[in-house]
Parts: C-alpha cells; structure tokens; sequence
C-alpha cells in the first residue's frame, strides 16, 4: 500500500438536475459515479473513455478543482477531500494540472515568464531573483528558447504553448501531474514531441502521470496501467500490456476493435457496437453498458457489477467474470 | 483515361490581404476515378481544406481559384457560374464536415432540411421529397426515419447528426461526396459505425469519395490512393498500399513513424523536428527541407517538382530526381 502515491477509493460527483417553477433539484447528472483506482509513484496512469464517460470531471476532482460530493482522494496517505486553506494549498503543490487546450487555459495578457513564475509567486517561493532563474532553467527543461520569455502565448504555436503549459505545471516541483487530453488538440509530428517530452521530464523527476485521453494508441504508448471508463464508472483496469492484449470487459474489447489502424492490409473483425452512449443523467438500470453489449444477460440488466479481481492487477467490472 | 470523374490541375487559391496575397494551395494536381476513395492527408495548415472548399466554390472570404482548371465531368468548374455550381453542389457534387452542428439550421426540422435540397435541384414535389429523405434515413441506419424527420438537431447526438448529414449528402445521388473530416468529432465507436456507413454507401452508389482527413488510420482504412500534402503542395501520391508500405517522402515517412502504435510497444515515438509553417513564413525552396532529417545544401534553396517513381506514384523531393547523385549531402 505504501508505494501507492495516490488512491482514489469510490469517487462521486454528481450535478443537480435543477427543473420546475422553482427549480428545484429533480436528479443528478452521475458524472463520476464510485470510481476507485491507484496511481504508484512514478507511473502513468491512463485514463480513457468516450466523451462523456467522466474521465475529464475525474481528474478535476482529484484536484478539487471540483468538489467531490463523495468518496476519498488519499494523496501520500491524506485525504485531500477534508483538506481546508491553507492546507489544501499546500498540499496542491504536489499536484498540478495540464489542460487540453493550450490556447484557453494560457492567459493571453501574460508574458511566458510570468505565467511560468505565477505558481511559484502563489506559493510563495524564493527570492525574486531565484524565481526569475528557476523560470529560466524550466524554460530550457520543456525545450522553450530561453530568449522568447518575454513574448505572450499567442506569438507561439501549439506544440510549443502545450510546452507552456507542461512548465507551469513542472515549476512547483509536482509529485504527479494530471494531464487532461494533453495531445489531442496538436497535429501528429508535434504530438510526438509534447508525448516524447513528457517521457523524459517523468523520468528527470520521477513525476507520476494522470493521463487523460480518448486517443488510445496514445495512452498504450505512454501509460503503466489503464482504466477504461464508461458513464462515469470504472470498467476495466489493467496493465497496459493486458488490457490491449487481453482486454477483459465487452466495452474494452469493442472499443479497442473500433481504432482504425494505420496498415491497409489489415482485415480486422470489429465489434461495432449499436447506437450512442446514453446520457449519464439517465443510465441504464444494472450495468450501464448493457443496452449495448453484445454478451448481456438477464443479470447486467437489473445488478450492476462489482469491480472484480482477475489476477496481477487486472479489474473488472461484468458479470461474465464472476 | 478520360475514366477521370475529378481531375484537378495545377489548382492555386490564394487569400488576399490588404498588403499581400497569401497562397493556401499552390500548384495542386490530382485526379480522382469513378467509384475511388481519394484521402487527401496533411497537416492543420497545409492545404486540404482549402482544396476541398475550392471545388466546391465554398472559398470563405477573400479566397479565389487565382489559376489552375478543376475538371469534373469535363466541365471545368472554376469557368462557370455561380448559378451552374451551385446547380452542381449538393446535387452532382455533395459535402459532409467535421462538426455537423455548424452545418445543420438549429431553427429547422431535420425533414425540412432534408427535402429542401431535393425540391430545388431535383424538383420533386413535397411528397416525394419526403418519400426520399426517409428511404435514406434508413439507408444511414435510423429505424425511427419519419420521426427523426420531426426533430430539431439538437435533439440528435453527434454521431447520428452526421448520420443525417451523409443521408442528406446522398439524397441526390450525387458522384462525388466531399468529405471534410467527417468523423474527427465523433468518439471512436461512433466513428466506426460512420465509417462503415461511408464504405456501405459507397458500395451501393459507386459514389467516388474525396475523404479529407489527418487519420492515418482511417486513410488506410478507406482509402484507394492518397495524396499527402504538406505547406500547400502535393508531397506525395500513390496508391494507399504504397503510402503504407513504400512511402518515399521523408515527411509521409516522418508522419507514418510519429504514430503512436496501438499493437505493438515503442520505447520512444519518432518525431518530426519544428513546427508546420504558416502560408506567410514557407521557406523558399524545399518546404519541408528545415523540418527534414534527410535535407541536403540543395534543398534549401531550390523547390522540388514531383518526380514519378512508380505506378502512379509520385514524390516531390529531391532524393528521387531523375538523374540521381546530382546533389550530394556535401
């Protein structure tokens, strides 16, 4: 237990449904609905899913960028969900965020030497001059020229504002870092380049990685182990190896079936599976994925599954496995 | 030979600012048979949208075919007007985009606008408009065709919105479907069940397909031929099998290996080194050459043509000129 860095037991977020004259509450919207995991330190956790599965509102929880509205988030062994203040600021140092979307989550009014040395004025660390070197040496880190800090955001491409973004993230020295779609909004040849970065700073600092993305030729390539979500559960996790060789849930294997491969000879069997995902207001009663399973029974549509133990550290969550 | 449905030839749409002309696509030929999938891949930036809304006379702005011939049927469409194209669009030629929302009216019934396009360029009556539009409805898939006809888009979820854009593309039985990333918003469950409907409808119409897209995966997966394109300019074309297997461009190279591999483990991704170029800043002679890990002094300076180097595959890049060794690495 003690070399997991972080541990997520049965996290929920719901949001209100809010209708009627006075509008009142009349349900929720179970984004994340009793989603537990680990993440070791050092590793990278993948996170993948369809929209709306809930993999984005996870790794916000986790941060209490939003609250959680059950569950426990244990970082080092303490709950960050009862954390207040100061402490709560304290303990965030350990843990930072890396967005999608490198032109929004960039204030455009900033140079790229403040908006890297923002996190260590919030924290209050160093001297003034100490700070504007560190800037430096993080520049040179993520592979930004040293020369461009005092240009803003939009002067740069994309590669290079999700190149930004990593610094701020890496300034305050993160344990673990939560990536939220990092690639996806960068073509192939740069995508590489932010994927490559990332591999070498996890190994400079031993950081861990939260790595959120739909795109699951990326989540093989940097992940340890992976969790596939569906309707804000958890339904399979597994090293990676398994889970792309040997993927256990129905879900798992027709989404793996459904990523087209770049090799024309390749004649594959796809499961295709019917319609969309339902709305995570209203899911299905038993496991959320039966109305599209093509191996439900009778069970899946009244019992919902148990994450269940298929051996090392293979979980899953269906009924075939019991 | 004249098998050619689209024969694009030496096409160049240029965007006029209030100082300078900004060329998006320079200098593009290709040409597309009856009933072949054509991928055109490359890059945010180099070209391929543009090309697309060219034949389509959809250039936004300040954009203009500024020279070249685009033949489709013998016509060349860049001499007509704009009455005859659009008699032409959404009823010879027809398009699907990436974000179905942004093409669909939010204010009108699916039904609506799906019988539109067929009582003004078909003349049926309403009837049989409408007749029609639910026969392809069901052809997309939808078991509910006349209720979808009764709802709004945004009742739909984003993988039957394109749904409906591809039965609306195909009312008109048109030969050729224009399709402009047409699953790049769309998750990947959802995504092949459209592609699978693409290569359904394409079976049945012998609809030829321009599919635009930066997916190698779909390319291999839909595509007869491909034409890579890089900073504006056809880098490569050949057969899909040969893109895969014989890819001769470095960056066709370059972007093959930067894929991350969903069957196999590699220990470090390949990457193509800087950054695409923007049409104002593309480097004088090769426009790959400052990106490229095989640039020689030449290439710097001087700009490529396409050289054939097989089967109708073609390579702009100097390490398959005519007579080789002309240049060295020196």
């Amino acid at each position: 237990m003690s070399n997991h860095l972080l541990e997520v037991k049965k996290l929920s977020k719901y949001f209100p449904i809010k209708g009627g004259l006075f509008k009142r509450k009349v349900g929720d919207v179970k984004a994340v609905d009793q989603v537990s995991f680990y993440v070791k330190k050092g590793e990278t956790f993948g996170l993948v899913g369809e929209s709306g599965c809930g993999k984005s509102t996870t790794g916000r929880t986790l941060l209490r960028l939003m609250e959680p509205t059950d569950g426990q988030v244990l970082f080092n062994g303490i709950d960050l969900t009862t954390l207040k203040g100061e402490a709560l600021r304290k303990a965030r140092r350990d843990l930072q965020m890396v967005f999608q979307d490198p032109y929004a989550s960039l204030n455009p009014q900033m140079t790229v030497e403040q908006l890297i040395e923002e996190p260590l004025n919030i924290h209050n660390i160093g001297e003034k001059k100490d700070r504007q070197d560190r800037v430096l040496q993080i520049m040179d880190t993520v592979g930004l020229n040293k020369n461009f800090g005092g240009r803003y955001p939009h002067e740069f491409s994309g590669g290079q504002r999700q190149r930004i973004g990593i610094a701020r993230a890496l300034a305050l020295q993160p344990k673990l870092i939560v990536a939220d779609e990092p690639v996806s909004a960068l073509d192939v040849s740069i995508q590489s380049q932010v994927v490559n970065l990332m591999e070498d700073l996890q190994r400079e600092f031993g950081l861990a990685y939260v790595f959120i993305a739909h795109d699951l030729s990326v989540v093989r390539h940097i992940s340890d182990r992976v969790g596939v979500m569906y309707l804000g559960r958890m339904a399979e996790i597994a090293p990676k190896e398994e889970l792309y060789t040997k993927p256990a849930h129905p879900y798992t294997q027709a989404l793996l079936s459904a990523v087209p491969i770049p090799n024309p000879r390749l004649k594959r069997e796809r499961i295709i599976l019917k319609g969309d995902v339902p709305s995570p207001s209203n899911p299905p009663q038993g496991c959320a994925f039966h109305p599209r399973c093509p191996k439900a029974f009778d069970r899946c549509k009244v019992e919902r599954p148990e994450m269940m133990h298929l051996g090392g550290e293979h979980y899953v969550a269906c009924h075939l496995y019991d | 030979m004249s098998q050619a449905l689209l024969q694009i030839e030496n096409l160049k749409t240029v965007f006029q600012n209030t100082k300078s002309a900004i060329t998006v696509v320079d200098d593009i030929s290709f040409s597309m048979n009856k009933g072949e999938t054509l991928a055109l891949v490359g890059e945010s930036g180099c070209g391929k949208s543009m090309t697309s809304l060219s034949i389509m006379g959809l250039l936004p702005g300040t954009g203009k075919i500024a020279q070249g011939k685009i033949m489709f049927e013998g016509n060349d469409l860049t001499k007509k007007s704009v009455e005859d194209i659009s008699k032409i669009r959404g009823n010879k030629i027809a398009m699907i985009f990436q974000e179905p929302m942004t093409s669909l009216n939010p204010v009108l019934k699916i039904g609506d606008q799906m019988t539109e396009g067929l009582i003004l360029h078909h003349k049926l009556s309403k009837k049989e408009a409408e007749a029609r539009a639910i026969e392809r409805l069901n052809l997309v898939g939808f078991a509910r065709a006349a209720d979808i006809m009764n709802e709004y888009p945004h009742q739909l979820s984003g993988g039957m919105r394109q749904r409906v854009m591809i039965a609306m593309a195909m009312s008109t039985d048109p030969q050729l479907l224009i399709a402009d990333e047409p699953t790049t918003a769309l998750d990947v469950t959802i995504q092949a069940q459209v592609l699978e409907l693409m290569r359904d409808v394409k079976a049945e119409f012998e609809t030829s397909i321009l599919l635009i897209t930066h997916d190698l995966g779909v390319v291999a997966e839909m595509a007869d031929r491909v034409v890579v394109m890089y900073a504006g300019k056809v880098v490569e074309e050949a057969s899909v099998f040969d893109v895969f297997e014989k890819s001769s461009h470095p960056y066709t190279e370059g972007l093959l290996k930067s894929v991350p591999n969903l069957e196999a483990d590699q220990t470090r991704l390949y990457s193509i080194r800087g950054n695409v170029p923007t049409p104002e800043e593309f480097p004088i002679g090769c426009r790959f050459a400052p990106r490229c890990d095989k640039a020689m002094d030449h290439c710097f300076d001087h700009a490529p043509d396409l050289y054939r180097i097989g089967d109708r595959h073609q390579v702009r890049c100097f390490l398959y000129h005519p007579e080789k060794g002309t240049f060295s690495h020196e």
